[in-house]
């Protein structure tokens, strides 16, 4: 066996086997929490984000109109889906034996259950006014239409405790116009369903099968009928059949791209998979030590890093291309030799500048940081060392390569020819820098980032103002050590919020505290009303002074004396029509959490206002917390960027020990990065989390822009062969992560605008770079 | 204590005993179990009520109820319009009303406004469905949900409705309505607890024709308090 196949077989043997290591022990984790900063404030955020996955975002809702049919369709709807493996459980409406159970469940709690504010209210409630105010609606109500229930009611309710009940359970429940009836839309013309999903809203595979389900048995039953859906699901759903779409025939687009790139350049297609083995084998490497740590490995982590490392792309185009145009018969080794200070100065100097990221508050950025630092070296290692055995001697440029090679030689004599002009390209870049930096804005808004069907967003829009649904995002998280202290907290916030809505801070709430008080209140309630010696005489005598029979109320007192029932708990909704409110109390981690949503926030301020002094309440706008993340990840990943530049700049200035060739090979990356942030600028596009992190790639790949241009100097006559070399790795680049701008996905099409622009500017300069750079070289 | 009759029960019951109104013609004693065993008398009544069209009354009605002193006095309008619109407007001693449309039905007093589905709860669909049946002639339905007395004199005749229901039967015992002609004039409910509404009407208009806008006003499910 020769040296050249030991080493084939040593480096694919290696690869192999850190893929195969890296698979069996690999253990990948999903969980946001590893991309929070990390301190204390996180632990809100945290907690906020568990709920993304909550129960508000576990359920659809499915309206159903255009005819009196409706409700028989939305009735057989519901039955159908019952049955359904993905649907947890169905709602749509309230039959007789569920207000029956209703009636169980709240009638004996009237009196625990009459006010929020027992200390104040009962005793105003049983005063001479209010009594007869009282005594007086009773009688119209035995005037009206519903004299037949109140007559039988009235003798243990004169004071209408269980209507004010009946009024907080029917403003609590969405989409119900009649607390006795089904659900229906808030302008009647629709029914509705709701159905709680009993996986992630983001389960890709479940919900695209749940959804087709109510497609399909919708057409089974509905005629003519409409169905309309809300639900985080569709969304879901939508936007990953739309990326998955993008991502198909951007992968295709890519490939043929790139297949077509090197067919045309190298005429071989086997040298494609030669030039990507050092990339593989830096990421198989960077796995293998990243699956070693006892911590799971973040799928983000693992993305970005595997786009990062393929910055290391370069390397072996510029091994191939160099190999290719020297003259026959030259042995890799020799070619790679020719080039190895390149390489290694390109590899630290791309190294270190990835190494910043580490540095980094973000645990998820300094991951990504440390995952590159450690795939980079592997893959110039392979580059350097692996790579020369996969080559056969040199020489045998195609005519491409060759026109290529002549051109980039006539280009750099023309401009060196005009060295104003290559010293005005960067002055360009500065000016543009200078107007565009200031017009430059950042995006954070977690929205942007990605695009839904308007259509879709529109229908879903429409089924939640039917149900005058609550804002998706926004609630009050009341926290306790256990579910009394997290319900006596939400007694608070509930009655600071109701305050908030008379303030007009807000539309509406929902609230566990429409169906559920804590224990506390509720006896609060019955000690309020038994403090009163006299009720039974104050009742009697105010009631029979307008036309009431004396001692009809009896059964009241009574009831006061020796309650009927003990106060509600939440085991005693389990099981009960009102089930799913007991949704709104959750036990994350070791602490219980009522939620309260809201719908119509004027200010997060206001809320958090409202909510002062109440230790263990928190206004939570999942929107607003993602968009801090974003803006901390920004703002983290420039201040990281800025720091590599300057470690890039420290390696350059150590290698050249000159500053002005220093800093015209530093002048791709740093430079580049930031002309590319000001052109998006003066073009109006804003820049997000995703082009900041896409930055750093550009970062890393225009440094080897300015390092092979300045190194070229030292042998001018391959100055063809490099900077060949760079608009083939430029347009490899464009391929692979340029095609991405393709997408409909804003994030996407951020990494690859950013990306793509960034290699752009850098291929533009480099002749530019070579050409300053060659003042006082050799000739 | 005795336990207080379910929530939706006595709204198929309140609806019942609200709108049971209009009129009916003459006949003869007769305890019916079907519609072919029905006496020429009792399909005369019914031949008229569904020969009547939108119809439009005035009532006033006394309730008896054991928790007062005195009779309650209620007065108001209550109209029909072929096949399922129904109103009925408290003017006096407060406001209040019920319109029943297109299978829903809406609710309003002074404690709110309440809109539902009658088919998604049984004891008013059942209530509304009986009433229909009764305003259409509909023989075969009212025997269906009542077992049906009738008597005629020459003074008028009498119809006495008997739940089949059992959930209607805990609350409405019986049920009387008397009219001379095409004419409604009183009508008694009977509560399973001992009280009782009578109905007297009086300015009965059959017959009538609603415009879109007269529906509209008449039959509207919008809250009225609404702005």
């Amino acid at each position: 066996m020769t040296d050249d196949a030991r080493v084939r077989a040593v480096t694919l043997v290696l690869l192999v086997a850190l893929g195969l290591y890296s698979l069996t022990k690999l253990e990948l984790s999903h969980s946001i929490t590893h991309f929070l900063p990390a301190g204390e404030e996180s632990e809100l955020i945290e907690l906020s984000l568990d709920l993304v996955d909550s129960p508000l975002a576990r359920r659809m809702v499915l309206a159903v109109g255009g005819g009196p049919e409706r409700t028989q369709a939305a009735t057989q709807l519901a039955q159908a889906l019952r049955a359904h493996p993905q649907v947890a459980w169905v709602e749509a409406g309230l039959d007789r034996e569920a207000v029956a159970s209703l009636f169980d469940l709240y009638f004996d709690r009237r009196v625990y259950l009459a006010s929020a504010s027992p200390a104040l209210e009962v005793p105003r409630l049983l005063e001479s006014p209010e009594l007869e105010r009282r005594a007086q609606r009773l009688l119209d109500r035995l005037a009206g239409p519903s004299s037949t229930l109140v007559s039988r009611t009235a003798p243990a309710d004169p004071l209408g405790l269980f209507d004010g009940v009946l009024a907080r359970i029917r403003a609590g429940r969405p989409g119900l116009a009649g607390a006795d009836g089904g659900l229906v839309s808030r302008d009647g013309d629709f029914s509705i369903v709701l159905l709680g999903l009993r996986s992630s809203p983001f389960d890709f595979k479940a919900q695209s099968g749940l959804l087709r389900d109510i497609e399909r048995e919708f057409a089974g039953i509905g005629g003519d009928l409409v169905l309309e859906q809300s639900g985080v699901n569709r969304i879901a759903v939508a936007s990953e059949t739309s990326i998955r779409g993008d991502v198909d025939f951007i992968s295709v687009a890519a490939l043929s791209g790139v297949c077509a790139l090197f067919l045309l350049v190298f005429r071989s297609l086997p040298r494609l998979l030669i030039a990507i083995l050092p990339s593989m084998s830096g990421f198989a490497a960077a796995t293998a030590v990243a699956v070693s740590f006892p911590t799971p490995l973040h799928g983000i982590t693992l993305g970005f890093g595997f786009a990062l490392i393929g910055v290391a792309i370069d390397y072996p185009i510029h091994v191939m291309n160099h190999h290719a145009l020297s003259p026959a018969g030259t042995r890799a080794r020799d070619s790679v030799r020719r080039i190895r200070a390149s390489l290694l100065l390109s590899g630290a100097s791309t190294s270190f500048g990835f190494l910043a990221l580490a540095l980094s508050d973000f645990p998820g950025l300094s991951d990504m940081g440390i995952f590159a630092a450690v795939g980079i070296p592997v893959a110039l290692a392979v580059a350097v060392f692996s790579l020369p055995a996969f080559l056969g001697p040199g020489g045998g440029a195609t005519p491409v390569q060759r026109r290529l090679s002549d051109g980039f030689e006539a280009l750099v004599r023309w401009l060196a020819a005009r060295r104003r002009l290559a010293t005005a390209l960067p002055l360009a870049y500065a000016a543009i820098v200078a107007v565009g930096l200031p017009q430059l804005r950042w995006q954070d808004d977690p929205a942007s980032l990605m695009s839904a069907d308007p259509t879709l967003l529109a229908e879903d829009g429409r089924v939640r103002e039917r149900i005058v649904d609550v804002d998706p995002g926004r609630f009050v998280l009341s926290l306790a050590p256990d579910p009394e202290g997290a319900l006596r907290l939400n007694d608070q916030v509930h009655t600071r919020l109701a305050a908030a809505v008379e303030a007009g801070q807000l539309e509406g709430l929902r609230s566990l505290h429409s169906f559920l008080w804590s224990q506390q209140l509720q006896r609060e309630n019955l000690l309020a009303f038994r403090s009163v010696p006299d009720l039974d005489a104050r009742i009697d005598g105010t009631f029979a002074a307008r036309g009431f029979r004396a001692g009809s109320f009896g059964a009241f007192t009574q009831a006061i004396a020796t309650p009927e029932s003990e106060p509600l708990l939440p085991e005693d909704l389990a099981g009960s029509p009102l089930e799913r409110t007991l949704d709104s109390l959750a036990r994350i981690d070791e602490r219980w959490a009522a939620v309260t949503y809201l719908r119509g926030v004027r200010s997060g301020a206001g809320i958090r206002d409202a909510l002062a002094g109440l230790a263990g309440a928190h206004y939570v706008d999942q929107d607003e917390v993602i968009g801090q993340i974003y803006e901390g990840y920004r703002r983290s990943t420039l201040k990281m960027i800025a720091l590599g530049a300057v470690v890039i700049f420290l390696v350059l200035q150590l290698r050249y020990r000159d500053l002005r060739r220093g800093l015209l090979a530093f002048l791709p990356s740093a430079l580049v990065a930031l002309t590319t942030l000001s052109l998006f600028g003066l073009l109006g596009m804003t820049v997000n989390v995703v082009g900041a992190i896409s930055l750093v790639v550009v970062l890393g790949m225009g440094v080897d822009y300015g390092v092979f241009s300045v190194d070229g100097t030292t042998r001018p006559e391959q100055v063809g062969a490099t900077l060949s070399s760079l608009l083939i790795s430029c347009l490899t680049t464009l391929f692979v992560f340029g095609t991405l701008a393709l997408s409909e996905q804003p994030a996407l099409q951020s990494i690859g605008a950013t990306t793509a622009s960034g290699v752009l500017l850098a291929l533009l300069l480099s002749p530019a770079i070579f050409v300053l750079a060659s003042r006082g070289e050799r000739a | 204590m005795a336990r207080a009759p379910r929530p939706a029960l006595a709204l198929g019951l309140l609806l019942l005993a609200a709108t049971a109104s209009s009129r009916a013609q003459a006949g003869e004693d007769d305890a019916v179990a079907s519609a072919a065993a029905a006496s020429p008398g009792l399909r005369q009544v019914m031949a008229g009520f569904a020969a009547s069209g939108g119809v439009r009354a005035h009532f006033r009605e006394t309730k008896q109820l054991a928790l007062l002193d005195a009779p309650l006095e209620t007065e108001g309008v209550v109209v029909f319009s072929p096949p399922d619109r129904l109103a009925r407007h408290t003017t006096r001693p407060g406001s209040s009303a019920i319109v029943v449309r297109g299978g829903r039905v809406a609710l309003h007093d002074e404690t709110g406004h309440q809109v539902m589905e009658l088919d998604a709860d049984d004891p008013a669909r059942h209530f509304v469905d009986n009433l229909s049946v009764l305003l259409r002639g509909d023989l075969e339905a009212l025997i269906a949900r009542y077992r049906v007395g009738f008597q005629s004199s020459e003074a008028g005749w009498q119809l006495e409705l008997e739940p089949r229901s059992k959930v209607l039967r805990q609350l409405i015992e019986s049920i009387r309505a008397e009219g001379r002609g095409a004419a409604l004039l009183r009508m008694q409910v009977l509560e399973a607890n001992g009280d009782s509404t009578v109905t007297v009407y009086s300015d009965v208009e059959t017959g009538l024709e609603f415009d879109a806008a007269e529906t509209e006003r008449i039959f509207s499910l919008e809250d009225p308090a609404a702005p």
